[in-house]
């Protein structure tokens, strides 16, 4: 098994993945235990598992899910652009002024701050860039899961237990060797 | 039959366990710190990481744990998840991985109930409670952190950089003989 087949499930789980969790409306399936991460990663341990000529390991399926949780922040962030855009920046501002809002005791200066940190694009960017990493972070936890899923319940084949290394054949004689001398009698 | 590389990763204390529970644990630590920071007089940081979790968990606050007056980074369930996948990383379970088949038996074993809790409400014959959230998320997470954990031992075993790494040393000895 190499690498090369990894990456064409992994790639059709990780667009998958981010494709979904970027669509407005359809991403809060996420809010149900990680939904699309899940999924997406256990679709790509699925196609693995049917396309591999051998038992694939555990291993293999974190591995193939930390690659589709990679692909997939890639391939959300990549949606994600247009719509941080489209929404003139503000959303996760204001997803933070609303938080504040609904914590009690809270001085009125440090509303002010807030309105005033708001205002301020640059800080809305690494607000943005700070909550890609987290996203990235979670999501390949959350889909190297997903990948052990997945190769737990499709591989029903017996695995061999771990990885065989390639059998060490010594190499031939070279050929202009002189014929092994005969065995001799010891009691002679 | 055990590779001996996994005696190694057991004992030594920068193990895969160690990784995922760390993983986990920090998580359990962002989930659990928007009030702790909020009552520190950090409200900012404490928004922050509640919005940094809005993306994986509705965060409605009826659903939620509360604390010093705050609801946790995220719902019952999603808490009882994160805790069960960081208690179940320090847990050793090795009656799941005898086969593929009790393996598998495991893991439908974990997932039925949350998706029982999760969607038998939907039905009306069912009404889930904090507690049942809370307890199904906790059941789903021990077991499948120790899939996670041997999967990881398993990668690590089985990574392309153990076997270049081990073939520049054949070929090292090779040359000095």
């Amino acid at each position: 098994m190499n690498e090369n087949t990894m990456l064409k499930p992994a790639l059709i789980g990780g667009v998958l993945l981010g494709i979904l969790s970027a669509l407005p409306l359809i991403n809060y399936f996420n809010c149900i235990c990680c939904a699309w991460v899940i999924l997406g990663s256990v679709v790509a341990a699925r196609l693995y598992v049917k396309e591999s000529s051998t038992p694939v390991t555990l291993g293999r399926g974190v591995a193939l899910g930390l690659l589709t949780g990679l692909i997939g922040t890639l391939v959300f962030a990549l949606f994600s652009i247009p719509l941080f855009v489209m929404t003139n920046r503000t959303g996760i501002m204001e997803q933070l002024k609303q938080t504040i809002a609904q914590m009690p005791n809270l001085p009125p200066e440090t509303r002010d701050a807030v309105e005033s940190l708001a205002s301020q694009g640059n800080i809305t960017a690494v607000i943005y860039v700070i909550g890609f990493f987290f996203m990235l972070v979670v999501n390949c936890l959350v889909a190297m899961i997903g990948g052990a899923i997945g190769v737990a319940i499709f591989e029903k084949r017996k695995s061999g237990g771990a990885p065989s290394e390639p059998p060490q054949i010594p190499p031939p004689p070279p050929a202009d060797l002189p014929p092994p001398l005969p065995p001799t009698d010891p009691a002679a | 039959m055990e590779h001996p590389m996994g005696r190694i990763f057991r004992s030594n204390f920068l193990s895969p366990r160690f990784f995922a529970a760390g993983a986990w644990g920090i998580l359990c630590a962002c989930i659990c710190a928007p009030p702790i920071l909020a009552s520190a007089g950090c409200p900012v940081a404490a928004a922050f990481l509640t919005c940094m979790f809005s993306p994986v968990c509705h965060q409605i606050p009826a659903r939620s744990f509360w604390f010093l007056g705050l609801p946790l980074a995220v719902c019952h369930r999603c808490f009882g998840i994160y805790l069960g996948l960081f208690l179940g990383s320090l847990i050793r379970n090795p009656w799941m991985h005898r086969s593929n088949r009790t393996r598998r038996i495991w893991v439908l074993a974990a997932i039925a109930p949350l998706a029982f809790d999760a969607l038998l409400p939907c039905s009306g014959l069912w009404d889930n409670t904090p507690a049942s959230r809370f307890a199904t998320g906790l059941l789903f997470g021990i077991p499948i952190a120790s899939l996670l954990v041997r999967g990881i031992e398993e990668f690590l075993m089985e990574a392309p950089w153990r076997r270049i790494a081990a073939g520049n040393s054949l070929l090292k000895e090779a040359s000095c003989e």
